[in-house]
């Protein structure tokens, strides 16, 4: 046995075999919306938080920052002020809300804007889901008992937006782990538009500026379950550089 | 972010065109239904919803019970089932209650170009 067959702590590849814990892990991770109204202890917490300091980034670079709120005050005004500046924004540019004139007039508004200047913060599902919020039919942060923000730092190697996503997904699949459920909130982006907010959290204070965010909680019901997904249609190149590529239907 | 260029820009199609932008369908199974709320729960943007509850009474506790058989919202020209067919409400179903028809393929923006239509579950290699 050479020393390339010890590397992996959960032992070797067998074709076909189960899960081992890992795989477990990220095929059965869903996210979860609705969180237990008990309270993470602090240990639990920065057991995860060591998961995403131990995170690959770009030259070493580790471009982020972690902020953990804890207080239900602080969060259910977060959501609030979320609301807050998703009805402002929907009641120009929500235009699928609206009918008769209001719906045309809001319809050029959006045409002429959003849609099209910021063309992937308004694509279509933010868009659907800032339309439910304006319209009070879901919430934001799930009133979930911790939400750590992951601020990016703009100084950060190549492309620290990566970095920042990789660590976020450490983060994920480590609470996952240790039976506490996660669900990404990217919509916490509102709140830069708050002054109040960008200088409590410091959003976009230089070198930081917004990366994403993470709401924490032991789980209120199981969605721990693998679902099916599009198969993938893969690129395969094996032969000379004349020759075409092979293309694999991933997942049959 | 400026990912496109001015002509993509223009491209993009409005956001209540059923064949550009629905991207999947769910079918409820109301036979085997037990009218838990928990696919509004855990759906992403509460875009299920029944007759007597939606996504923001069940997650803040105002409503408790049955909540009656649930269904997918439409935008208000009742054309567009807001549905990304993410599957979290199908995982979340204790009774397999949850399936979806995928025969959409939706258009110009939200097309998925190296996926096949066919849906299957993860497969051990």
């Amino acid at each position: 046995m050479s020393a390339l067959d010890e590397v992996s702590p959960l032992g070797s590849y067998k074709e076909g075999m189960p899960w081992n814990p890992v795989e477990k892990v990220i095929m059965e991770r869903r996210s979860v919306r609705r969180f237990k109204k008990k309270p993470l202890p602090d240990s639990l917490i920065r057991r995860i938080l060591e998961a995403a300091r131990f995170s690959p980034s770009t030259g070493n670079g580790q471009p982020w920052k972690f902020i953990v709120i804890k207080s239900p005050e602080i969060i259910a005004e977060m959501e609030r002020d979320a609301a807050r500046i998703t009805k402002f924004f929907m009641f120009f540019y929500g235009y699928t809300m609206f009918k008769g004139l209001r719906r045309f007039v809001s319809k050029i508004m959006a045409n002429f804007s959003v849609m099209r200047l910021y063309s992937n913060e308004f694509c279509t599902p933010p868009f659907f889901a800032m339309t439910q919020a304006a319209e009070d039919q879901t919430v934001y942060f799930h009133e979930a008992p911790v939400v750590i923000i992951i601020l990016q730092d703009k100084r950060g190697v190549s492309n620290p937006s990566v970095d920042v996503g990789i660590a976020g997904e450490h983060i994920v699949l480590a609470a996952h782990s240790l039976g506490v459920g996660t669900c990404w909130m990217g919509f916490a982006r509102l709140l830069t538009y708050y002054p109040k907010w960008r200088k409590k959290f410091g959003l976009s204070k230089y070198p930081y500026k917004f990366g994403n965010c993470i709401c924490l909680g032991y789980p209120a019901y199981k969605a721990d379950k693998e679902v099916p997904r599009e198969v993938q249609i893969v690129e395969w190149h094996e032969g000379s550089m004349k020759d075409l590529p092979r293309f694999e239907r991933q997942g049959e | 972010m400026n990912y496109f260029t001015l002509y993509e820009k223009y491209k993009i199609p409005t956001y209540d065109n059923p064949d550009q932008i629905q991207s999947a369908e769910i079918i409820f199974d109301h036979a085997r239904c037990n009218q838990c709320g928990l696919c509004i729960t855990s759906c992403a943007w509460g875009a299920i919803v029944t007759d007597s509850c939606n996504r923001v009474d069940i997650v803040t506790g105002k409503f408790k019970g049955k909540t009656g058989l649930p269904r997918v919202t439409k935008t208000a020209n009742d054309k567009v089932k807001i549905c990304m067919g993410c599957l979290t409400c199908m995982a979340a179903c204790p009774n397999g209650a949850i399936s979806i028809k995928k025969s959409f393929r939706p258009g110009y923006r939200l097309t998925k170009i190296c996926q096949a239509p066919e849906m299957r579950y993860p497969k051990r290699y």
